[in-house]
Order: C-alpha cells, then structure tokens, then sequence
C-alpha cells in the first residue's frame, strides 16, 4: 500500500519540521514495513506493508494514528475544506431511519444536479501518484477518500434507476419482522456487495432487497447515488471522535449521531458534495438488529512491567498513548483491574496478553532493558542427543574421508523416487509442480542428481548426505478425520515413518574403499557390522553381485556396493546408506583393553584352497573362533587370494597370515607348530576346503 | 723511490688475490685473513718496524700500507659474501619446496547451511538449552490448532502449505516441536532448541519450498522480554560481531505474544549498502513471548509460567554470513561452491 508523507502529516499534530525520516523510523518501529520509498514533486510517497492481523491499516488516517501514538502526538481534528467548492450547497437533506438501535446495513444519499467532469488538477495529479487513473471528478474523489479515510462509497447514475425506487419495501418487510436478525460474517460483508447471509435462513441477498440494476456514472449524469455498505466502515468511532464539521446544519448533530456509520456517511457524501457541486436530497438508511457492541476487555496492570521486564514504568503516559489508538479505560475496578473498551476496527485484540502487547508497541522494544537470566536446565533427552551426535561426527568423518555434504529437496519426480522405493510413496496432494509431487524413500536421487550437476567438470566426485525419507506407516484408504483431534494427535503420531539415513555416493567408486571407509565409521562409533551378499535382502536398484547389505545386530542396517547395470552412465558409482534408527546407539559395545604382552611373538603364514564361492570372511572368523588360540592369537590378515586354473576350476586359494603371542611366556616353536596342525585339522573339516601350504 | 717493503707489500697482495679466488670455505678464508692481516703477518710486522725509518719513509710507506689494508679488507669481504652466497644456495638447493600443494586425499566439506546451524546451536548448548527433533510429516493439529492458527488462517492454504492428506501436512516451521516439547517435558525450567527442514509452497529467488529453521523455546517463571532481548543480544554477538546493534520491530504470529521481528545492524557498512538494501538493517529472526493460548492447549498454567520463543531461518543468516546472494545455490550442490566451506 502507498502513503503520502504529507497526508499523514496533515493529520498529525506535529510541527512543519517533522522529518521524513522520523515518520519512517516510526513506521517500522509499530510494525509496519517499509518497503520502497518514491519522491514525487512536493511529497513523498512511502510503500508499505503491514502484518496480516492489522486489516484495519488500510488507510491513511488509521496509519497516522499508529504513528501519533508511537510518538506521543495527538492527532488534528479533520475537515471538510480540503478542496474548493465547486458547485451550490443546499440544506435539503432528508434522513429516513428505521427504528433501530444497532448497525448500518445500506446507507444511501442522492445528489441531484451534479456536474460530471475531469477533476481538479490537484486530485488528478495526486492520484496518478498512487497509480490511479483519474475517471471523473465524482469516482475520484470517493477513491481519494477511500485512500485517507478507508471507506468504500460506490457511486450510480440515479436517473436510470427503474421509478426511482430506491428499495422495495415489500422485500424489506422480512427486516421488520425478523427477531433475529442474523450476524453476517464480517469478511464476507467486506468482500461483496451483495451480502452473505446463513443459507439456512435463506435471507434475500442485498441487490434483490434493493432490488434496481445499476448504471455507472458519465458525463451526461446529472443525479447520483452514493451507496455505502455497511463493514467498509472500519474506523468508524475514530473518525466520529475526530471529526469537526466547519459548518453546523440545522437538522443533523454528526457528532451526537447515535449512529456513527451514518454520520460518518453523511461527512463523507458532504465531502464529495463540496468537491462536485450539487446538492443533497435524499438519505436512506436500512438498519439491522444485530449487536455491534464493542469489545471489554481486563487488564491487570502489573502483568505489563512483568511480561516486559520492566521494574519502573510511567503507566499514565501508556494508558494516554493507548488511548490515542482508541484503546481506552472504561473502568476501573481496583489497582488490579482495568476494563479497557476496544475499537471496532481491532479484530486483532481480543484478549488481555494483545493489550499489553499494544502497550509494549507504545513504550517501544528499545526502552525494554537487556537482561540474560536464563536458569540452568535439568532435562537431558538421551535418544535425541545421541541422534545428534551421531550426525555431527558422521559430518566430520565423511567430510574428512573427501565427501561432500549435499542437501537435496525431500520430495522429486515420482518415477525418480520409484526406482528406489520399496514401499508405497507418500505423495503430496498439492505439490509445486510434477518434481516435487512425491516425498523421497531414498537419498540416491538427489545424490545422482548432485553426480550428474559436477560430472562436466569433475572426473573423482564424492558425496554424501544425511536426510530423511519417507514411508507409509499403515496406507490410509480414507482420510483420517479423528474424533477427538487432540487426544489421536497425542496417542497416535503419524501415518508416515520417518527414517534418518545416512547415504554416501563415490564416481568412479571401488567397493573396498568405500567399505573401508564404513568400516572405520563403524569403528569409531563402536559398532560392529557384518556384510551380507544374499540375493533376497539387497535392494533391487544395486549390483546383484556387486553389492551386499550391511547387518548390525543381525538387523539390515544399509547397504554397500555398486548401482545396478541400469543406471548405464552411473553404474561406476559405488553407493551406501545406514538406517540410523537400526544403529541403536544406546546399546554399543563397550571397549575392553587386552593386555599388552612383553614376549615375542610367532608369526605363520597358511595357504588354503577353497571354493570360489566361499566368502574368505568365513575362514577367518573360522580361524579366530578357534578355542586352542583364542588367547595367543593376535593377528589373522589375509595377506593375498589367488585365482588360477591351475589350482583348480572354481578354485581360488586365500593366504593367511596369523601371529600368536603368550602373555606370560615366550612361546616355543614345537608348541605353536602343534596347534597349527590342529588349527589347519579343524578349519580343512569344518569348511571342508583344503591345506595347501605354509607359505 | 722504491723500498723493499713497498715491493714486498705488492706481492702479498697478488698472492692474496690469487689465492682468493681458489677458496671455497669461510674457514679457508679466516685462515687467509690471519695471514695477510693478522697480527703474527707479515703486514703487521712491517706496521710494528716503521717508526723505525725516517720521516719520509714513514710517510710514504704509511700511505702504502693502508692502501694494501683496504684492497685487502675489500677482497676478503668480497670473497666472504661470495662464499655465503654460495653456501645459501647450496642448501635453498637441498629445501623442499613448501609452496607446493600437499599430497593425498583431500578433505571434503560440511555443507554451509550446516556449519551455520552448528554455530547457532553451538551458542544454545554452552547455555544449556537441549536440542530436540520432530517429525517432518505433522498432523494439523501440531503444526496449526495448537499454535493458535485458526482453521481460517492464510498460511493454511493449500497455496502456501504442503498437504499429505487433508489433515496432515508437511511441517511449515519448526514450532510443532515446540508443542511436543510441551507436552511431554513437565519439568521446568524448559529449555530447547531444535533444528530442521520445513516447507513452504514458495519459489523464487529468495524463497525455497524447503529450507532449514531453528526453534528456541524457553518456559519457565517470570521470563520477561527483556530475557529474551538479552539472549538474542548474546547470539548476534557470538554468531556477527560484538558491534553488532539490534532493532526490535514489532509483528505478527499466532504463537507469540506480544511478537517481534529483529533485524541487525549492517555488518557490511555503515550508511546503507546492498546487503541491507540501503537501511542500514538486515532482519534476521522473529520471536517472542509464547501466547498464553499455546501454553493452555499443552495443560500449563499461563498464569504462572511464561516463556519466549525464537525462530529463525538458517539459510538467510548462511547467505548473510557467506555473502550467498542466490538461496539456489545452497542445494545445486556443486562443488565449486561447497569447496569455498
């Protein structure tokens, strides 16, 4: 929205002196924000926006009144004499009401004898600054006031009115009779012409109750209708407060009015009439019985220096500021409590915490002090802690192994998200475009995407990323509507899973590395890992005998190995993911130091021959399962496997290095040479492989 | 008219000058020195025997030996710095060349977003707040009825909220945990922060349907705004500089009361730059005191306790700390721009 620094001068009590930039900081200091700042001639024009509770900071004059509170001001009495009189005033004004108390529903006045035509060079001009083509003198003047005032008048050519009939008081019949009448939704009301009612009630809309079509006015008009709807009005008690007829008529007291909407309708037709000429003839009025009563709300005062960390405060200067938004003490019932009468406009104070929260805005977020009085906290929550750390130290480690942290969206292209789901996709109902339709069940699409951005200009890429994906807990057939919303909130999470991974990509990649690379991850988290190569448990999207899955505890923790064929470009690359969820981090092995022993060691090097399908993991966990050694065996390292046909058609042999040493002896040749023969006897049997050598 | 100290004096020097240019160790040259200038020399002993000699003699071959003591001086000082100079590129020879590169594998990095989010939470920690995490995937009632939305709020739009189901949603901030928090911890004082993509159904240059939010959340009794001024104060320092000013505007959420947005003063300049649009203030964060509403619907009492919340975006206080002018770039992921962390 656009203001004019003079405007909201004009209606503020100040000093011609006032700055520009005083108004600015005032601006942004209640919340408004200043977005773009334009100089015109003689004025400048300020762009701004405010927060999406304030609705009722749509025109000047209630702009001036956030400023002139800020700043300890008081707002000028405004008048009619803002443009000079063109045409003749007369006093024949007539006003129908009906007998009732409560709030404006239509609200019209005819001008007769009006000259249509181009305004004056001063409103043309100022309009045009707002970026508003002038139309003629009579549409612009109402968009002018709508600007500073804040309120919708529309305007018709009354001569084409059917008989000149107003309303139709047969329709109008239902309004007398009606004992309820029905509290209409303010936005709606606001929003429209024609008027919402509850269907239930099956109420006539508005343009049926007035029952004409309606022509727009032009040069060749000669009578007008002004029309208000009742709710554009926001300002209502503000403007009734602060407005001051120059000339007082004979038969209307605008500011005794019991009913502020048609006073203030009046001022404002009165406005128009000065500008346009004319005179006045006909007010109609149509009122409803609904309470528009203003809000009452309790404040105990104490709760302010309280909530605002002030210990000395001037609450008599607060209260005068509060009052000039109109937030004012009705009564006061003791020390502590005050009953404060709220504004029609303020939809957004409903309670006491907004009234001290427009209090703090009064005395201003600088003059509240600077303290830090935070109390030590007792609460440690274990699981998440853990989470964290376990991600800050895979950070670090992988950082320092040469990958690069990625972050990708969540959500991709369906079909991407597919080639690696397992199970069935969480997909939006309203996503931005058909790439982000779909919530991710894998890291690997982003970090793909990631390979192909830097592939042009990198040939040794690595990445890694820790991230969430997503899966149905239980796939709802229809939508979950609980009965009691909080009580299933608390009780029952969520549909979805969500799963923390941490998922690893290598191009051109080398299984061994990067096992490696896992394996001391899992070493210095303290976990021990087992790698699996069944068919059945690797996922379908890797090698099929490239790849294995990765066992903590017997539970699939991940997976290692190389992309599947498919991925033609990007089958070099050798992938991993770790369930963090299956790493239970609350259960990992504790380090037991082993004694270190001060005699020498022997060290025997044994070639087996085995088949080729025979993982060399086995024979060594064979080897160190072996209770003859297992408290002078040291060291079991393959030191080389070998693939030959001379050996044997589906042949391979594995060479093994092992080093014995004693605690408490020097340990002898014969000793260790007969448990050797008996180790070779038990791993030749149980694996049913054969001896070949000692290397 | 000749003396034979004179023709002596002569040949010493030629001899010296030959002799000279055959050395290539300083020890060498001390030794030549001693001879040729020192004291048992024989420039010395004809230095001790010429107040023997007559007037004109002495004058004359007074005149020759300094002459002969400055060309040699001159010589040996010129070998000298020769043979310094040599020794200093025989071992500049034997250096290793320290400019180059390190050999092996090279590091990667911790992504940005990241390292800004361990700074900011590095600072809450040394205070004791303790970090939380929540679901992603939130039901309505977490991520709006508890915090005070209404069923008619904007932000719950299917224009700016992503939906699941027609009741469950992808989290718009971080603030759900908050409730969480409340609910299950009953123990005051409440002290957590929590760190986490959110969604927004937003794009373009400054705006991205994922980024990342830190929540702080600190309940207790008689927590004011001036506590929370103060712990903000302490993060803008730690995390800027400690020049830094803050600005308190006030503004808008469902779940805090009274509310405000704080912006910094411009690191970057003093009258106005780009980086601060020419203001001289950059916003940062929003918070405020937590709406006694959102401490009913989690069973505290909001007479007795109050707290304040904060939250704030990682990417903009990345892109304000690393000069990143496109949020894009945070999650192109390419290496020219993650290698620079």
């Amino acid at each position: 929205m656009l203001i004019s620094f003079k405007t909201i001068l004009s209606l503020l009590n100040v000093s011609s002196n006032y700055t520009f930039e005083n108004l600015v900081k005032k601006l942004i200091s209640s919340g408004i924000e200043v977005e773009c700042i334009k100089k015109i001639k003689s004025d400048s024009l300020i762009e701004i926006k405010t927060a999406n509770n304030r609705n009722d900071l749509t025109n000047h004059f209630n702009i001036a009144q956030e400023v002139a509170a800020m700043c300890n001001i008081r707002l000028k009495n405004s008048y009619l004499n803002l443009y000079n009189r063109v045409g003749i005033y007369t006093k024949n004004t007539l006003l129908k009401k009906q007998k009732c108390k409560n709030c404006t529903k239509y609200a019209s006045i005819i001008i007769k004898n009006v000259q249509i035509g181009p305004s004056f060079e001063k409103l043309s001009n100022k309009l045009i600054s707002f970026n508003i083509r002038p139309k003629n003198n009579v549409e612009d003047i109402l968009v002018w006031q709508k600007i500073k005032y804040g309120h919708s008048f529309f305007v018709f050519d009354y001569d084409k009115i059917l008989n000149n009939n107003l309303y139709n008081p047969c329709n109008l019949s239902w309004l007398k009779n009606k004992t309820k009448i029905v509290k209409t939704r303010e936005k709606s009301l606001r929003a429209n012409l024609n008027f919402k009612y509850k269907k239930k009630n099956k109420e006539p809309k508005l343009t049926k109750l007035v029952n004409f079509k309606r022509y727009r006015v032009n040069d060749k008009t000669k009578n007008i209708l002004l029309e208000l709807q009742y709710s554009t009005c926001n300002n209502v008690h503000e403007l009734i407060k602060h407005t001051k007829i120059t000339e007082q008529r004979n038969n209307t007291n605008y500011k005794t009015n019991k009913i502020p909407e048609i006073s203030i309708f009046k001022f404002l037709a009165e406005l128009v009439q000065k500008t346009i000429g004319g005179s006045i003839e006909i007010s109609t009025t149509v009122l409803c019985k609904c309470s528009n009563k203003l809000k009452e709300i309790k404040l105990n005062p104490g709760k302010l220096p309280q909530t605002a960390g002030i210990r000395k405060l001037n609450f008599f200067k607060v209260w005068k500021n509060l009052e000039t938004l109109q937030i004012q003490i009705v009564k006061v019932i003791n020390r502590h409590l005050l009953i404060f009468l709220i504004p029609t406009n303020r939809s957004d104070i409903s309670n006491e915490i907004d009234i001290i929260e427009e209090a703090i805005r009064v005395i201003g977020f600088d003059k509240i002090p600077i303290k830090l009085n935070i109390k030590n906290s007792q609460i440690e929550t274990k699981n998440n802690s853990l989470q964290g750390d376990l991600e800050s130290t895979a950070r670090l480690f992988f950082s320092q192994a040469g990958y690069y942290e990625t972050i990708n969206y969540s959500f991709d292209f369906a079909k991407n998200v597919r080639i690696f789901s397992t199970t069935n996709m969480v997909t939006m109902l309203n996503p931005l475009s058909e790439a982000g339709s779909t919530l991710q069940q894998s890291l690997m699409p982003g970090l793909l995407k990631n390979l192909s951005v830097n592939l042009k200009t990198y040939h040794n890429l690595r990445f890694f990323e820790i991230g969430r994906v997503f899966s149905y807990k239980r796939f709802p057939n229809t939508t979950p509507r609980p009965l009691n919303l909080k009580k299933q909130c608390i009780e029952n999470d969520s549909y979805i899973n969500e799963i923390d991974v941490i998922s690893g990509i290598d191009y051109p990649g080398n299984f061994f590395l990067v096992k490696n690379i896992l394996e001391n991850f899992f070493k210095i988290l303290k976990i021990r890992t087992e790698y699996s190569q069944s068919r059945f448990i690797i996922p379908h999207f890797l090698h099929p005998t490239q790849s294995a899955t990765l066992v903590i505890n017997n539970n699939i923790a991940g997976y290692v190995g190389f992309l599947h064929p498919m991925f033609k470009n990007y089958s070099k690359s050798c992938v991993f993911s770790i369930n963090t969820k299956a790493l239970n981090l609350e259960e990992v092995n504790e380090v037991k130091i082993k004694q270190i022993s001060k005699f020498p060691g022997i060290k025997r090097d044994l070639s087996f021959i085995t088949s080729k399908t025979l993982p060399a993991g086995r024979v060594i966990n064979t080897i160190k399962n072996f209770e003859p050694l297992l408290d002078t065996l040291e060291k079991c390292e393959i030191f080389d496997i070998y693939h030959n046909d001379s050996i044997g058609i589906g042949k391979k042999t594995i060479g093994i290095s092992i080093f014995f040493r004693s605690l408490d002896k020097t340990l002898l040749e014969h000793e260790t040479d007969e448990v050797i023969k008996q180790l070779i006897k038990y791993v030749t049997e149980k694996l049913n492989i054969t001896f070949r050598k000692n290397a | 008219m000749q003396f034979k100290e004179i023709e002596e004096l002569k040949k010493l020097e030629n001899t010296a000058s030959k002799l000279l240019k055959k050395i290539n160790l300083e020890t060498e040259l001390g030794q030549l020195e001693a001879q040729f200038l020192g004291k048992k020399s024989k420039f010395a002993l004809i230095s001790k025997n010429i107040s023997h000699l007559e007037v004109n003699r002495k004058k004359i071959l007074g005149q020759q030996l300094n002459l002969y003591k400055k060309n040699l001086t001159l010589l040996f000082s010129e070998c000298r710095n020769k043979l310094s100079e040599l020794s200093t590129q025989k071992t500049l020879a034997n250096c290793i060349d320290v400019t180059l590169p390190g050999t092996g594998n090279k590091t990667g990095s911790i992504h940005p977003i990241i390292q800004t989010a361990n700074n900011i939470i590095s600072v809450l920690e040394k205070l004791g707040f303790t970090t939380t995490r929540g679901p992603q995937i939130e039901h309505n009632f977490y991520n709006f009825d508890a915090l005070n939305m209404p069923p008619t709020h904007p932000a719950r739009n299917y224009q700016d909220t992503f939906y699941i189901l027609p009741e469950i949603v992808l989290r718009t901030q971080t603030s759900p945990v908050q409730i969480r928090t409340l609910y299950t911890m009953k123990t005051l004082p409440i002290k957590i922060t929590c760190f986490g993509k959110v969604y927004r159904r937003d794009q373009d240059i400054s705006h991205s349907p994922m980024f990342h939010q830190i929540e702080v959340l600190y309940v207790d009794y008689n927590v004011s705004f001036a506590d929370l001024k103060g712990m903000l104060m302490l993060l803008a320092k730690t995390l800027f500089s400690n020049k830094i000013k803050l600005r308190f505007r006030s503004s808008f959420f469902p779940f805090t009361e009274p509310s405000a947005e704080v912006d910094i003063s411009c690191f970057n300049c003093r009258k106005g730059c780009a980086l601060c649009k020419n203001t001289g203030w950059i916003e940062i964060l929003g918070c405020g005191m937590v709406h006694p509403l959102v401490l009913k619907n989690t069973n505290f009492n909001p007479k007795q306790n109050n707290g304040f919340a904060i939250g704030m975006g990682v990417e903009r206080i990345a892109m304000l700390q690393y000069g990143v002018s496109d949020i894009k770039l945070f999650y192109e992921n390419n290496i020219k721009f993650l290698e620079q962390f």
